[in-house]
């Protein structure tokens, strides 16, 4: 049995063990006097007391800074005994796990952190130049379309003006048959005058010779008046000679003397007016000659004038195909015009739609940019 | 012992923490030695202090040799620069301040370097 020092000892150590097993690791055996195996037992169960203490103060530390995401506080081996030393290594041995796991989730937080910037960045600056391009493309549109009207109504003024044209060209071309027209009957006039003319020196030509053949029988008759006078003569002697008797008919022979001396001068007369008649037909077969020239002249200029005519018209044809060609050229202006005006049209629409996907772009950029500063906060709480 | 050491322990301990430190005991015959104290608070249920419990190690020679003795060497030259033991250790604790502050640790990360 025990002696009354072992039973106070046992007391002792029983109310300190009741608070272990309670978890006061607060609690020590003090004042121990006893001497021998009771005191060794009080000295014993006080180290027990700091073994445990010392490795439930070290684990709960070595957590809590496990707790506030700090790996580096590990329990201290040194002093740690039996079961408390494996307990501890393998603690130690998780924390290590767990920071190395830390350190490298966390290089995989600040790569995905950079990659995502850099996304973001690469979309938002995209989303920007989407823009500002689809901006150009629509400005572009614009103003090809405001300049396809231009051309339009360019065109439509130099449709206008061609067939000002058309209509000159077939005025031109009516007159110069009308010119055509009276150039011919310009020459056919000269043609019947050229032949008049020729008529007129026919006819001043037999005039000519009947006034030759008038000549002619003047001169008989004078020759027979000159005749008659001297036989008038002769009988004026024969007369004298019959003395009385001869006196009547001396008076005959003076008469018929007067009457061949008066058909004398009226033939000489007759040889005037006739030298006079051939002076004026010589005066018009002239007249003629100069009017047979003058309408050879007039023919010469029809001439002329009928091939000046001919180049006009070929030229005025010439003039017709090209108008036809420029009217074709700017009716092919004007459908092209229209297809250009629909394309910029559509053009523009593309821009349009390609500038509010831009900027729907932009906004989830924005919203992406937004949700990975989140995210990174967020991920930044747990490592 | 350079004085701003204790007044760390102190005022890591009574804000609730734990804290190594080593520390230079003086024995009954006059002789000094070195240990690794861990000072913990002992807490009730309600995690308030009620009192402290210190866990005394041998430490590492070498540690104490190429680190920590030169290190209070320093400290103490500091303070005793100062008649006045306080401003003595309010340079002494700029001091260690300072020397955390350029290896970018607190002063648990860097002792915990250093056990």
């Amino acid at each position: 049995m025990f002696g009354s020092e072992e039973k106070a000892a046992i007391s002792k150590a029983l109310k300190v063990c009741h608070a272990i097993a309670d978890g006061n690791f607060e609690a020590r055996i003090i004042g121990i006097t006893e001497k021998g195996e009771a005191g060794e037992l009080l000295q014993t169960i006080n180290l027990m007391i700091d073994r445990c203490d010392a490795y439930v103060r070290e684990s709960q530390a070595c957590l809590e800074y496990v707790r506030d995401n700090k790996y580096y506080r590990r329990i201290l081996e040194k002093g740690m005994t039996g079961s408390f030393l494996e307990a501890s290594r393998v603690i130690n041995n998780a924390t290590q796990v767990m920071a190395d796991k830390v350190t490298a989730f966390t290089a995989v937080a600040d790569n995905f952190e950079k990659n995502m910037k850099n996304v973001v960045q690469t979309v938002a600056s995209a989303a920007t130049e989407l823009q500002s391009t689809a901006q150009a493309m629509e400005n572009t549109a614009g103003q090809t379309s405001e300049q396809a009207t231009t051309v339009a109504a360019a065109a439509e003024e130099a449709s206008t003006n061609v067939q000002t044209v058309a209509a000159a060209a077939e005025e031109l071309s009516s007159s110069i048959g009308e010119i055509s027209r009276q150039v011919t009957q310009s020459n056919d006039i000269a043609a019947n005058a050229a032949r008049e003319a020729e008529r007129s020196n026919e006819q001043v030509q037999g005039l000519a010779e009947a006034a030759n053949k008038i000549g002619e029988v003047v001169e008989l008759i004078s020759d027979i008046a000159e005749q008659t006078n001297l036989l008038a003569l002769n009988a004026t002697i024969e007369a004298a000679r019959a003395g009385d008797a001869g006196k009547g008919f001396a008076v005959v022979a003076s008469e018929v003397k007067n009457l061949a001396n008066q058909t004398a001068k009226a033939t000489e007369e007759i040889s005037a007016q006739i030298g006079g008649i051939q002076t004026a037909t010589q005066a018009a077969v002239a007249a003629i000659q100069g009017i047979t020239g003058t309408i050879s002249e007039i023919n010469q200029i029809s001439s002329t004038i009928a091939a000046a005519v001919e180049e006009q018209g070929a030229a005025t044809q010439e003039i017709a195909r090209n108008v036809e060609q420029a009217s074709a050229g700017t009716s092919e202006v004007t459908t092209n015009i229209v297809k250009v005006t629909q394309a910029a049209g559509e053009t523009g629409q593309s821009a349009s739609e390609v500038l509010a996907a831009a900027g729907e772009l932009s906004k989830q950029g924005e919203v992406l940019g937004q949700e990975m500063d989140n995210f990174i906060i967020e991920l930044r709480k747990v490592v | 012992m350079p004085r701003c050491i204790f007044k760390l322990l102190w005022d890591v301990i009574q804000d609730g923490r734990e804290i190594f430190a080593y520390v230079v005991n003086r024995s009954a015959n006059g002789d000094h030695y070195w240990v690794l104290a861990h000072v913990t608070p002992s807490k009730d249920s309600q995690g308030n202090v009620i009192g402290f419990h210190s866990n005394r190690r041998v430490p590492d020679r070498k540690i104490l040799e190429n680190t920590i003795i030169p290190l209070y060497g320093q400290l103490l030259a500091e303070e005793n620069k100062h008649a006045n033991s306080k401003d003595g250790m309010e340079a002494s604790m700029a001091m260690v301040t300072n020397l955390l502050a350029e290896s970018g640790k607190e002063y648990d990360e860097f002792i915990a370097g250093l056990i």
